[in-house]
């Protein structure tokens, strides 16, 4: 790899891994700023599922289990990023190729397609939960793909099969190591 | 059959010293030591090259096979 490369892929993780970092610190900050306001309440549930028949009150016990299911992709969330940030980490200390950054990649990947796997899910056992106390509505089960559901498979996917690419490629640059 | 590295054999016959090798034929001493030692999976040809260039010898002078002692195995 050439010096300008080099140099080209540290300042962009840098930037990179400050984001991330970011992100981090800023998303729990600001889903306890959406629970303070009151816009993880029942009222706020409503209006989400507003498509389908709710119950005109939504028991304490589901809007906590509802909750609890959502907070799934948002550690899905937190994992990618995580694992993105110590990709980029590695990046910025000039380890390009090497097997710890086809993991992390490989993380990164897997963690993408669970993020639409657990979007697919979660909305559907969502939808399942709330109108399964409707007792004068109908019960719903849904099973939604939304294009970002889509786009987390497909990127997810992509994302899986380079980081087993460079595990290769790090196998390779190892190997090469021994010869002189 | 394993291969045995004699170059340093090769450098005394010529009266040189590794660092002045490494330098001539641009790789870094820690390699060369390396290759002396018979540490490396391989040589590449234009490293084999460089070396019988400036040693002015054939590839057999500084490459030998010789058969596997029983007892390391």
């Amino acid at each position: 790899m050439n010096e300008r490369t080099f140099r080209r892929i540290q300042r962009l993780a840098r930037v990179l891994k400050l984001a991330c970092t970011a992100c981090l610190i800023l998303m729990p900050a600001f889903f306890i700023y959406a629970i303070a306001i009151g816009l993880a309440g029942e009222p706020a549930l409503q209006r989400e599922y507003a498509d389908y028949v709710l119950p005109p009150v939504i028991p304490l016990w589901t809007l906590i289990l509802v909750r609890l299911i959502q907070a799934v992709s948002v550690l899905l969330i937190f994992y990618v990023l995580w694992q993105m940030r110590g990709l980029f980490g590695l990046y910025l200390d000039g380890e390009t190729i090497s097997d710890r950054c086809a993991t992390r990649i490989r993380r990164c990947g897997q963690g993408l397609i669970y993020i639409g796997l657990a979007g697919v899910l979660s909305n559907t056992l969502i939808v399942l939960l709330l109108t399964m106390v409707n007792e004068t509505g109908p019960q719903t089960l849904v099973i939604t793909f939304s294009q970002g559901d889509i786009g987390f498979f497909l990127g997810g996917g992509l994302i899986v099969v380079i980081g087993w690419v460079m595990g290769e490629a790090a196998r390779i640059a190892e190997d090469n190591r021994g010869f002189v | 059959m394993e291969i045995v590295v004699r170059l340093d054999v090769m450098l005394a016959l010529r009266k040189m010293k590794s660092r002045e090798l490494s330098a001539r034929i641009g790789i870094s001493e820690q390699n060369l030591s390396l290759l002396k030692s018979g540490k490396v999976k391989g040589i590449r040809f234009e490293t084999l090259a460089k070396i019988c260039e400036v040693l002015e010898c054939q590839p057999g002078d500084l490459l030998e096979a010789v058969a596997k002692d029983p007892a390391a195995r």
